[in-house]
Formats: structure tokens, sequence, C-alpha cells
């Protein structure tokens, strides 16, 4: 079984009189794992609550088998963080800045200057290192935040929207950096995300979070592999009948950006589909077998809260 | 084919596990006091407030050769007391300085997440800020101070010799700690209320000069000394004046200097309680 590094269950965390995280269970294994959900579902929260930012009000958290609420600091040296925003100290060289992080995670200062020229290697800032971090591109940016992640070696990196704001070749350069760091080096990651395409490249299992609870989790080959039969279906005349027709029947249909998307029930033979256009006064004319991407996933979880 | 570029694959895995750091508010320390001491400005404003030591020992090796002038510029414990007053300007211009950006501006580049994401708590973080801050005011308060101190003992052993004058060394770290410690507190709580350096000094400045103001108003209407309380000046001042037993001013003759003792000691209490609920990882928007 998969090593569990993370757990939480019934966590709530509270924004004053709002709820950001509602009763989320799941847990964060060994390995690369998507936490994927729309903007302010409450990813960056679980984050922040994992860093002990955030004392939870109810439901309880593990890293390590630590508390962060009773043992932050244990757990932040564990951890490295790489925040969404921009985290950088004025009037220091990215060389200074990593260095700096390392010392603070309790490096001695000469390892920390070794282990900063290292990882900032590693990113690909190369020479553009003895920069003041200010003076840095977006993308530049990012890898510096990516290296004061690692500068300490942490058990498991939380990545929050690390590909924010680059351009299509940065961003292809940060998510192969990422697939190094969890298959080459052996580190686990948390990719924190709302781009359904970087958690794909980069993810075996997935948290699907949305409106502050957990909606699925679990391996994506699972995941894609549980899922009922999905076909690609496209009708002449009344699509409305069609649809009504299918579910008045107990099964699913989805709408897709040009056909829609219907679910046979367990054990239903295709030929149902006909059945069902036939009893609509509806013709199939176009009908496949879906292939289940992590877009259905991600649709069908978020469908939930609704 | 892939866009992905060719980077040099310098990553390792560390052997051993970072055991946690007992004293984590010493690299923030370091550092801070590491740019400030980088900075030329800096270091030409620490040099002019130098001056008045050398113009003070010049003084006591004047009475030295010249005893009779000692019953115009006695060496006694007044003229220690008169140099740490003297200080403060300095002290003020140092502390809007050094200390306006050292919250703000973490606070404006998400530094504070770099360092509160690390295993440290709040408090390392406030501490080493607070000490970059004390080593540099006292680099113009204390440490002139005793300078002074042991610089005179040496010129004038017949005046400062005795063992009984070793007692001024508490007392000049005693009024130092007075000045220092309030200010230090007052200037971290504007920088970390402004998120800009700039409106933390100017902050900082309305609000120790404003109390020297509203003070000589306060006294001018009601002609009571306790109107010196409400200033920071005034009450550093009043404690120092008790520390080295010299005759007050006119306009605090009457403070009880344990109430001006208090005031200071509220004062930097309070500020750490500002800084406490005031810097944190995530903002919470209620």
């Amino acid at each position: 079984m998969t090593e569990t590094l993370v757990e939480f269950e019934a966590l709530t965390v509270r924004y004053g009189a709002r709820i950001a995280l509602d009763a989320a269970s799941g847990r964060f294994v060994r390995g690369a794992t998507g936490l994927l959900g729309p903007n302010g579902a409450g990813k960056t929260t679980l984050l922040k609550a994992l860093l002990g930012f955030l004392p939870p009000s109810a439901g309880r958290m593990e890293a390590f088998g630590l508390s962060p609420t009773v043992a932050p600091l244990e757990v932040r040296r564990r951890i490295g963080y790489m925040p969404e925003v921009d985290a950088y100290l004025p009037d220091l060289t990215a060389v200074q800045t990593v260095a700096f992080a390392g010392e603070l995670s309790g490096l001695p200062q000469r390892e920390s200057m070794r282990r900063s020229h290292e990882v900032l290697q590693f990113v690909g800032l190369g020479e553009e290192r003895y920069r003041k971090v200010e003076t840095y591109s977006t993308g530049m940016k990012q890898k510096v935040k990516l290296a004061t992640a690692l500068v300490h070696d942490p058990e498991i990196v939380l990545l929050d929207e690390p590909t924010n704001g680059l351009d299509p070749a940065g961003r292809e350069e940060m998510l192969s950096l990422i697939r190094d760091i969890v298959t080459l080096r052996g580190l686990s990651v948390v990719l924190c995300s709302h781009l359904l395409r970087d958690v794909e490249k980069v993810c075996e299992s997935i948290l699907v979070i949305s409106g502050g609870a957990i909606r699925t989790q679990g391996r994506v080959e699972e995941l894609k592999k549980l899922d009922r039969d999905w076909y690609v279906v496209r009708v002449k005349g009344e699509t409305d009948n069609f649809v009504a027709e299918v579910r008045q029947r107990g099964a699913e249909a989805l709408p897709g950006p040009d056909a829609w998307r219907v679910a046979l029930p367990m054990g239903a033979p295709v030929t149902w589909i006909f059945d069902v256009a036939a009893a609509s006064a509806t013709q199939i004319r176009h009908l496949r077998k879906a292939e289940d991407t992590l877009e259905d996933i991600f649709l069908r979880a978020t469908n939930h809260e609704a | 084919m892939s866009s992905s570029q060719i980077y040099e694959q310098h990553y390792r895995r560390l052997d051993a596990s970072i055991p946690l750091r007992a004293q984590r508010w010493i690299p923030i320390a370091r550092e801070g006091l590491k740019a400030l001491f980088s900075l030329r400005a800096y270091l030409a404003l620490i040099s002019i407030a130098w001056l008045p030591v050398f113009v003070r020992l010049v003084q006591v090796y004047f009475t030295t050769r010249f005893p009779e002038a000692r019953r115009v510029v006695p060496v006694d414990d007044k003229l220690f007391f008169d140099f740490l007053a003297q200080q403060l300007p300095w002290m003020l211009l140092m502390s809007a300085y050094a200390g306006a950006g050292l919250i703000a501006n973490d606070m404006r580049t998400g530094g504070l997440l770099l360092y509160l994401s690390r295993p440290l708590t709040l408090v390392d973080y406030i501490f080493g800020k607070v000490m970059i801050l004390f080593v540099s005011l006292s680099m113009v308060t204390m440490v002139p101070g005793l300078v002074l101190f042991f610089g005179a003992r040496s010129l004038a052993p017949d005046v400062l010799g005795a063992a009984s004058h070793l007692l001024l060394v508490p007392k000049i770290v005693a009024m130092a700690l007075a000045l220092v410690l309030p200010t230090t507190a007052l200037v971290l709580v504007m920088s970390a209320l402004a998120r800009s350096a700039r409106f933390a000094g100017l902050g900082f400045f309305f609000v120790f000069v404003g109390s020297t103001v509203a003070h000589a108003i306060a006294w001018r209407a009601t002609r009571s000394a306790y109107a010196g309380l409400i200033s920071i000046q005034a009450t550093m001042r009043r404690v120092g004046e008790a520390i080295f037993g010299v005759k007050p001013t006119r306009m605090t003759a009457d403070l009880p200097p344990e109430y001006a003792f208090a005031v200071l000691a509220l004062l930097f209490l309070g500020c750490l309680f500002v800084l406490k609920t005031r810097v944190r990882a995530v903002e919470i928007v209620k």
C-alpha cells in the first residue's frame, strides 16, 4: 500500500464567519498528488492548515504522524512550500535568498550556501542567480520559489499554482522540473492547481476539492477505470427529449462541448442508447465510447456540489 | 519534440535530517545587520553619531589638565546622562532609517511567507527583527556610552577611578535600555502597520515628535507634571534622570519616575502585543 504522508479527517477551517474547508477528509500519499479545484475551492487553505498557519476549528490533520497545530516546527521542517504569491526578500540575490531560506530551515551557514547554488543550478537559473530577485521575470521568480522550497531537502513539497503567470515554454519547463523532482529525486509533491493539464502531466494521484470539501480522490488510473461506461452521443431531433428520457431511466447525461456524454446504467448494453432514442423520437447521429479523462473526473466531482 | 530545456542536475538528497535549531532568530538578526552594515548611509549615520563621544572625551581630558574647569563642566553622573539624552535624535534617525522597512518590506514582497513557512515561530521572527534594531540603536547609545565611561575613566582616574564609579556602567546600560527598547518596539509596530517603509518612518516620527508637542501643549494648559506621561521623550528623560540621580527639568520635576517607567513598559509591551497580532502568515479577512 502507498505510504500516507498527510492525512486529514473532517477538517473544518474558518476565516471568521466564512467556512473555507468544510469537513474535508483525504490524504496525500508518497509520489505526486494533484490537488485540483476551481478558484476559491479551498486548495490554498488546505496547504496553509498543513503548515500550521490556520488552526482548524474542527477535525483532525496529521503530517508524518504529527499534528501541525501541536508540532508546527517539526512539520514545517519536513515540508517545502512554494506559495502562489511572490515571496522574496528585498535587496537579496537569488543565491542569498535561497541560502537564507536554508539557514532558516536549520542548515548550517556554509552548507546552506552550497545547497543554494545546487538547487538554483537544478531549477535552471545558472548565472542569473547572482541577480537581485526583484529584478527577475515572473518565470524566474517562480524558479526561485521552487528552489527555496527545495533547499532543505524536504520530504514533501507543496506547490501552490506553480505555473501561474508562465508562458507555454516556461510552463512546460516548470512541469518538467516537478516531474524530475518526483521521479529522479524521490521527493513527494502536492501540486495544487486549477489547471487539469498540469496535474495530468505530473501526478499519479488526485484529490478534487470544491466548496471546501474533497469530492473525489485516488489514483488517476483507478478513478478512470472505476467509472461506468460513458459514450459521446449526438442526436438529431429534440435533444432535450433525449436527455430527459436518459435521466428518467435513471442514467446520467452531461453536456459536452459539442455533444452529450451519457453513462449507461450498470450492466446495460450499448443498444440501450438506441432504445432511449426511439422512445424520445430522436435519431443517433454520432456514437462513440468516451475516453475518460481527468476532465471528466473533475467535472463529475465538481458537479456533485451543484 | 519536447520543448523542455536541458538544465544541470546538481540537486542531491541530504544524508541526514536537519535538527531543529535552538536560536532560530540568529540568522534573521545576522542577515538584517549584514544588510544594514553594507549601506554607506547607515555607516555615515553611525560615524556622525559617535562624534559626541570624542567631544566628551576631549572635555574630560581638558578637565584633567585644568581641574578648575570641573566647576563649569563637572565629570560626574550628569555628564553621562547628558550624553545619552543628546544621543536621542541620532537614535530616532537610526530607528526610522534602519527599522521602518524591517517588517513592511517583508509584507510588501511576501517575504513574511518565506520566513513563516520555515521551522520558525512568530516569536522567533519578531525577536530576530527586534535584535536588528536593538543592536543598531545600541550602537549609538549603549556602546558609545560605555566607551565614553571607560575612556573617561582612563583619562581621569582621579575622578572616575574609584570602584564605586563602576556603578555608572549599569546606569548607562539601564538608561540606554529605557531609550532603545520602547523605540525599537514602536518603530517595528509602525513597520508592521504601514506596509511601506516610507509611511512607517513618517508614522514613527509623527508619533514620537507628536507626543512631545502634545506634552508641551498640555503642560502649558495645565502646568501639571503628569502631562509628561503623554510624551515618549519626556518619560524616557524622566527615567534617565532617576537612574543617574540628576535634577529633573521644570516640566517633569514632580513626575514620579515610577510612572514614567510604567508608561515606557506599557508602550513596549503594548507594541509587542500589536506585533504578535498584526504579523501573521495568513491574512484573515472577516
